[in-house]
Order: C-alpha cells, then structure tokens, then sequence
C-alpha cells in the first residue's frame, strides 16, 4: 500500500512536472488559499460547500478508470481510496477546523471514510440512459464517453438542482457543477484518425468543437435555466454571470484538450488548469486570467494542431 | 505515379531515411519489407505528414502528396474510451454516406453495439480496417494490417485489396510474414540502412528472400549452432 502511495505521489509530481512546477504550486496555494477565504467569507454557505466537495468526490469515486485494477492487485484498495480522498478532502476539512466548523469537517471526514464502500456500476445500462447517448450527436464522442463514465454525478446534480431549485443558490452551484463534470470530458485524447476524420483545419476544428460542445451543455440546462427564471428572476444576472463563467471554463477546457494534444493520451495535469480557471472566474480581481488564458490555449492548440491537420483548409 | 525524391527522414542528429529514391505505380500494391528499426514505419509516417521531411519530396502525379488522398492503418490500433464499435464508425461514415456498413460487416461480425474495450486485438484490427475502407481514399497505407488478426480475416484482407487495387486504389503495405505479401503485392522494396536496397516485381518475388536473407542466415545459423553445441553442418539446419 505505502508503495502504491508511492506511486501516486510520483504520478502527481509527474503531473506537476508537466505544467511546470512554479504554475502547479502558486496555483496549488491560491486553491488552498481560496478554500479558506471562502469557507471564512461566506460561512452560512459551509453546508453548500461541504455538499459539492462531497458530489465531486463521488463523480471522481464513480469515474475513476482504476478501480477494478486495484481490486484484483490484491491491494488493500478500499484503504487507498480512503486515503487518497481524504487527502483531497484536506483542502476543506482544514479551513473548516480552523474555522470552528467541526460539523462539516466531522462530516466531510465520515464521507471520505465511507465513500470506498459505494458501488455504483461505472457505466449506466438502461434502456432510458442508452435512449439518452443515442440523442447525443455521433461527432461528440467526448460527450458519449464521458457521459457513460460520468452519468451518475450528473444525474445527480440535475435533480439536486431541480429539487431545490426554490433556493436561489441550487441551480448556479449545479451549473457550475456540471459545467466541471463537462470539463472532465476533454481530459482523454482521441486517436489521431478521429481527429483527422473531419478534415478540418485546426481553427474550423477548434470552433466546431467549441460550438457544439456549447450547444448541447446549454441545452441539457435548459431546464435548470427555465426553473431559475420562474423562481428567482429577479435575480437575472445572475444567471447571466453563471453562463458566461461556465462557457469560459469549458471554452479554455477545449482549448486547453487541443494545445496539449498529442493521441491516446490522458491529460490530467489539466484538471489543475481548470480548477484554477473556475477559481478565477469567480474571483473579480483574477477575471482577465481566464480570458487570457482563452487566448493563450487557442493559438497554442491552432499550432498543436497544425501537425496534424496542415492539408485541411 | 508516387515518386520519392531524395527524401530524408531523422530523429535528432539520428537519420532514419537517407535520400531514399523510389517510384510507385498507382492502382498496385507495393509491399515494403526490412528488418526491425529498418525506417518502413517512419518512411510511411513521411508519407502520412505524420513525420516532417528534412529533405527530399514525395509527389503525387507531380503535386505534393496530401493527407487528403491517404488513409492509414497504423500498426498499433488505440480507440477512445467508452464508445461503441458503432459510435467509432460512424464518424468515417459521416464523411462517406454510401458506406454500406451493415453489408462490410458480415464480413468482419463485429459486435458493433458493444464498447470498443471488450474487443479482442483483432477486432480492433477489423475495426480500424473499416474506418479507413470507409474513407474510400486513392491511396491505403496498411502497416502490419495482419498483426492479431486470424487466418479467415486476413483472407479477408487479401481479398479486400485485390478488389480494392482493381479499383484503381494504390495499397502500401509492410508485414512481417513474408508469405503475406508475396500473394498479394505487385512489387515489393527492401528497405535498409535508411535506403530501398532494390525493388523486385512479382515473377522474381522468389529470389527476394534468398537476396534479403541469404548472407544472415548463414551467419545466425553458425551462431545458433554454436550457441546449441551443434556439430552439424549449418546447411542441415536450414534444410530442416
């Protein structure tokens, strides 16, 4: 066990490499930074805060390709997962103590130890969920594939949001959620032929991705939109900033999938980028880095890409 | 006509293909053949533009080639987690609606509804096979397409490219099973040392091996017979 910990240490600083080592750990700091802040701004919201941790961690829990490896190794793997989420789960029970919020951090702390031992199958097989990924254009495979893994954290935050769509906080926390899960989608590199299959060049390519991707998310929260302008429409721009902070950071996760691109790879050092991105686009001060970073990862994945699609015009 | 015009290929400071001269006829099958780090995969990812060349040309009827007139079965096939056979195809069948998928398929019977990860290795073989038959593009590159297949599917294979080269499509194709391209190929190239050592044409396909193999072979058996403490004459080894 402490040498697969060993591993997963190597597997992160690896990931860290990848980035570049000063990026990682400034914004690995301002995460922690700004789960204190948060927690210490805003402390009626522990609760909210504690539940969405707790959702991430069971999208990541349900998602994750490893398991079934771990299981059979013959590893004490219910062990390592708790240890892994409850490092992760750090990040907030923390603040949470230095705040006095033992509840949540008790809370957080139970979740994490007991999160091991919920078994929901990795990929959804009725005849209702396999209706929905028809519906799912073929030329979006990230969202096929990702739905498949991801389609219990998503269920999930849909019908929380639903439910409690009378609070006005419920359905832009959910937004942002699933914008989050989404992002997830463009973690996984496609083979080179499917990227080549729609002869396109890079910039169409990039924009048709984007376009589509935009389409289809605005469309499943379709509803979650319609609920909040019945309930809360005085809170109008709200829903307006929500909108605009979600299309960036699944515009940069894109963007970001492209400038990196190299086939059949799993980009995980990108989770990093986009956690970030969300932080900032919430944060007013840090709003011109998103956009920045829009920028920066669209002429790097036009370059990237350029390899590989030069007699697409 | 495909002609290869000086073409060199490197890795750093390391050139894989040195000024490599060759012509091609459209509407045949060419077989490339060499020893293991010979440059076959690198002088076909040149082909492809997956590889930039550092000198040299190769044209197509005059023109630069383009990725556009190529589809390329690459030796090891990767697909996208969690999607279907089906999902897979039918990104190739959106640019190619007369595709008739379901009849291609009771050739290959592959569990298209299925996720591409219960495949075996020859399944996504067969799968990525017909993702470049779909593209329906002048020329096929086919790099090891025999890797992991069984015997019917690569009868299948054989047969596919017979029918394709009588349709005016230009097959290159690399195997490691010598017989493999003998059947089928018009002319086959041996690469070597980053340059086509000759070319033979299909009556003289007999004599290929003994050019390609003859010295090393009577090399290695000397050694595996001294390896083996062999007292017997190298030449029974090979009669055997």
């Amino acid at each position: 066990m402490v040498a697969l910990l060993n591993i997963r240490f190597k597997q992160f600083f690896r990931m860290l490499a990848d980035l570049g080592f000063i990026r990682s750990l400034i914004g690995l700091l301002l995460l922690v930074f700004f789960c204190f802040i948060l927690i210490s701004a805003i402390p009626e919201w522990s609760w909210i805060i504690t539940g969405v941790a707790a959702l991430m961690l069971l999208g990541l829990h349900t998602s994750r390709a490893d398991k079934t490896f771990l299981w059979v190794s013959g590893l004490p793997a219910p062990w390592i997962f708790r240890v892994e989420y409850l490092l992760m789960s750090c990040l907030l029970i923390v603040p949470f103590l230095m705040r006095g919020r033992w509840q949540e951090a008790l809370a957080l702390f139970t979740f994490g130890l007991i999160l091991p031992e919920i078994n929901i199958p990795a990929r959804y097989s009725s005849s209702t969920f396999r209706h929905l990924i028809a519906w799912i254009p073929t030329d979006m495979f990230e969202w096929r594939s990702g739905m498949r893994k991801n389609y219990f954290p998503v269920l999930l935050v849909l019908v929380l949001a639903i439910l409690f769509s009378r609070l006005t906080a419920a359905i832009p926390v959910a937004l942002l959620l699933f914008s989050l899960i989404t992002t997830g989608f463009y973690i996984e590199t496609e083979p080179r032929e499917m990227l080549e299959v729609f002869q396109l060049s890079p910039k169409k390519l990039l924009l048709f991705k984007l376009k589509k991707h935009l389409a289809l998310f605005w469309l499943m929260s379709s509803p979650l939109l319609v609920l909040f302008l019945i309930f809360h429409v005085r809170y109008w721009y709200v829903l307006v900033f929500v909108i605009a902070a979600a299309s960036l950071i699944q515009t940069i996760s894109i963007f970001l999938k492209y400038a990196l691109y190299e086939p059949h790879e799993a980009l995980q050092g990108n989770t990093i980028i986009i956690a970030l991105s969300t932080l900032f686009t919430v944060i007013p001060l840090f709003i011109p880095i998103p956009f920045f970073w829009v920028v920066r990862y669209y002429r790097k994945a036009s370059s990237n890409l350029q390899f590989y699609l030069h007699d697409f015009i | 006509m495909i002609l290869f015009n000086e073409v060199t290929i490197s890795y750093g400071k390391h050139t894989v293909i040195d000024r490599l001269n060759l012509t091609w006829n459209q509407g045949a099958v060419h077989g490339l053949v060499g020893l293991n780090g010979s440059g076959k995969t690198t002088l076909l990812n040149g082909v492809f533009g997956l590889k930039s060349l550092q000198s040299g040309s190769i044209l197509r009827d005059g023109n630069p080639i383009s990725k556009r007139e190529i589809a390329f079965l690459e030796t090891s096939n990767f697909f996208y987690s969690n999607i279907t056979g089906q999902e897979y195809l039918q990104l190739f069948l959106n640019r190619n609606k007369s595709f008739d998928l379901h009849s291609w398929n009771e050739l290959f019977q592959l569990p298209l509804k299925k996720l591409i990860h219960t495949y075996s290795t020859g399944m996504r073989k067969k799968l990525a096979f017909l993702g470049i038959l779909c593209l329906d593009t002048p020329i096929l590159i086919l790099d090891e397409p025999y890797n992991g297949v069984d015997m019917e599917t690569s009868q299948n294979f054989k047969l596919i490219m017979k029918a394709l080269r009588k349709k005016g499509k230009t097959i290159i194709l690399t195997s490691h099973i010598f017989e493999s391209l003998t059947g089928i190929c018009d002319s086959i190239s041996y690469l070597q040392h980053g340059k086509i050592q000759f070319t033979v044409q299909e009556p003289e396909f007999h004599a290929i091996e003994e050019r390609i193999f003859g010295e090393t072979n009577l090399k290695n058996e000397k050694t595996i017979k001294a390896l083996m403490g062999y007292n017997t004459d190298p030449s029974e080894l090979t009669a055997g």
